[in-house]
């Protein structure tokens, strides 16, 4: 654990605070923590808190505390756990798990740039009643909650796609609205021919100025222009466009949607009922509006005796990444949320006494006027030639414990579509054990329904497989509580 | 290469759960234990713990013990303790199950590793502070308190399984 928290964002308080206030401060903000959530041990947010607090509140540490600020100031605050200190050697390949935490290091929300929003809303004959009904009506609260400094641009597609707002600022509210009533819906899901027009009112204003996404809505599946779909979201990701796409029911493709998403670092969700369309845009729409550092990256220059098996981002939204390549697109900085993500790595250590693992990252701080800024922090890890028992911290302990349920899902319907029923089932029976044992009482339910179903019938429904898929994704925000706020 | 204890899959050594079974690698300390046959009664309705589900083992007479590992099966009256170990004259041990034969010792099982009870209350199985502890379905059991057995379920002493079935 490196020591570069800002202790006084932390506080909120300012850096030149009088002890009673660091009291005051660090009173109200641990009493705003559920008492179960009160173990620094489990909870990042909370660990910080009490870290601050015992830091700031002895003059001789705070004073040495300043010094190294003074030394090295820092706009993100990186923050890396491991799961080991040590490999054997001779082991062969080990797994090394790795949680960073990249948060804001100002507490103060910073005026951050304006949006350039745009909405991009499936209207095919499926969409017709609740769903659209509910999508206008969030709509038209998102179109509230902008500012006039904001743009927003509105598609709607089916079999073609249908430009109902242009690219505009926000500040005829009536005019807007009066459009989004003249949508109706018909026709098939032609998602790549609502993604381009949205794409291209995105781009009629300076990407540099403003912070730039796509939202998609949809309720079906796409035929044909999946891949093209993908490639053009790559490229807008290359012009700093950022995509979160929300499916409605049950019957769309989440593999396709989570690729469509995977380039921007942005994350796609399951909407189950209409009723949560409006919460869902709400909150993608605030998280925007809470950007701080964008267009993160992790940069791949691990040695050589290192590969990725597995990376998911657990905070703000999880979402699966692709650990590929030598840049890692992993999302935003909120002010309000860190950004969490965790690496199953392999390490094959070599016929050395240490490997050192430099964990570096990429970001712009608009409000900073940092660009593509790199920072990172050095890892050490020394090989013992025998194996030593492992001591993780509990937060990772934690967070891959959720990753395992996860996965257990994923391999229980990738073993479902090989055509193993009776694996299958079996992996979905254990599923159903750990959730309940980790007191997850509603997915378990889930997932005993789907082992029933398998068991007797030897199928599936597209409902419960989504459910259980978002569900065991969201355990991550639940449980880990990486929300500083919340 | 490491072994889940649960589902006895292949694990890379620094793995913190069994990505087959879900299983925690961590040992005892993350271990989730199974409920304590007297929590389990306090949490339900006496009458039907006792009177309903209970019934089969309270009217039990004998017992049998089927080890996969060495195809042996060994049938037992019900007494008020069966003793499960191996056995060490020396040290004056002598279990009424001796898992010596059926790869007790590579299998961690202690000389004095659980006692089954037999008494009113029904059948119960008690795991002794063994060194590589009990497991009842999968469950490690807590060291000296009594869970009830039910004919067919699946006990686990160290790595040796053996199952069991009460008529």
């Amino acid at each position: 654990m490196n020591e570069s928290a800002n202790y006084y964002a932390v506080l909120g308080v300012a850096p030149d605070a009088s002890q009673e206030e660091i009291e005051r401060a660090a009173r109200r903000l641990g009493e705003q923590f559920p008492p179960a959530a009160r173990d620094p041990l489990v909870n990042v947010a909370y660990h910080q808190l009490a870290r601050a607090y015992s830091v700031l509140s002895d003059p001789e540490q705070r004073a040495a505390y300043d010094a190294e600020r003074k030394r090295q100031p820092s706009v993100l605050d990186l923050q890396v756990y491991t799961s080991r200190s040590t490999l054997a050697a001779g082991e062969g390949a080990q797994l090394l798990y790795v949680l960073a935490t990249l948060a804001a290091s100002e507490r103060e929300q910073e005026a951050s740039r304006p949006l350039n929003l745009c909405l991009v809303f499936d209207t095919s004959t499926s969409m017709a009643g609740e769903r659209l009904e509910r999508i206008k009506a969030a709509a038209r609260r998102v179109i509230e909650k902008l500012s006039t400094r904001d743009v927003i641009s509105i598609v709607t597609f089916s079999d073609r796609a249908t430009v109902v707002v242009p690219s505009c600022r926000v500040n005829n509210h009536a005019l807007l609205v009066a459009r989004l009533n003249t949508i109706t819906a018909s026709g098939g899901t032609e998602i790549l021919s609502g993604l381009e027009a949205g794409v291209n009112e995105l781009s009629k204003v300076d990407p540099e100025q403003y912070i730039n996404h796509l939202i998609l809505m949809t309720d079906g599946h796409t035929y044909g222009d999946e891949q093209e779909s993908i490639a053009l979201m790559q490229h807008a990701a290359d012009e700093r466009v950022t995509m979160s796409a929300f499916g409605i029911g049950a019957d769309w493709n989440d593999a396709f949607l989570d690729r469509l998403v995977t380039p921007s670092g942005g994350h796609s969700a399951y909407i189950e009922a209409p009723a949560e369309i409006v919460t869902y845009l709400q909150d993608q729409v605030q998280a925007l509006g809470a950007t701080y550092a964008e267009n993160v990256h992790f940069i791949w220059n691990l040695p050589v005796e290192v590969s990725c098996k597995y990376l998911i981002r657990l905070s703000p939204f999880a979402q699966p990444l692709r650990c590929q390549g030598a840049f890692i697109p992993l999302g935003t900085v909120e002010t309000t949320a860190p950004l969490a993500v965790l690496f199953e790595l392999a390490v094959d250590p070599p016929r050395a006494r240490e490997v050192e693992l430099f964990l570096e990252f990429e970001a712009t701080i608009p409000s900073r006027g940092l660009i593509n800024k790199r920072f990172g922090e050095r890892v050490t890890l020394s090989v013992v030639p025998e194996r030593e028992p492992l001591v993780p911290p509990p937060l990772i302990v934690r967070a891959v414990e959720m990753l395992t349920l996860y996965r257990l899902n994923e391999k229980a319907w990738a073993e479902f579509e090989a055509g193993d029923v009776k694996q299958a089932t079996r992996r979905m029976g254990r599923l159903t054990q750990r959730l309940v044992d980790a007191g997850h009482t509603e997915l378990a339910e889930h997932a005993l329904q789907e082992t029933q179903r398998l068991e007797r019938q030897g199928t599936s429904t597209m409902e419960g497989r989504k459910r259980l898929k978002y569900g065991t994704r969201s355990l991550f925000t639940q449980t880990l509580k990486l929300d500083t706020d919340d | 290469m490491i072994r889940c204890s649960e589902c006895n899959a292949l694990i890379i050594p620094g793995a913190l759960y069994c990505n087959e079974c879900g299983a925690s690698l961590l040992g005892n300390g993350e271990m989730r234990e199974a409920q304590p046959f007297v929590e389990k009664e306090a949490e339900m309705d006496r009458p039907r713990l006792v009177g309903q589900e209970m019934n089969p083992t309270v009217e039990a007479e004998q017992i049998t013990f089927f080890i996969p590992f060495s195809g042996r099966r060994i049938r037992l009256p019900l007494q008020p303790q069966i003793r499960i170990g191996r056995t060490d004259p020396s040290a004056g041990h002598e279990p009424e199950l001796d898992l010596t034969d059926d790869g007790g010792v590579g299998g961690g099982v202690s000389r004095c590793h659980a006692d089954i009870q037999f008494s009113g209350e029904g059948v119960v199985i008690i795991d002794r502070d063994s060194t590589n502890g009990t497991y009842l379905n999968g469950y490690r059991l807590p060291p000296e308190l009594p869970y009830p057995l039910h004919s067919g379920d699946e006990i686990r002493l160290g790595e040796l399984l053996v199952h069991v079935f009460i008529e």
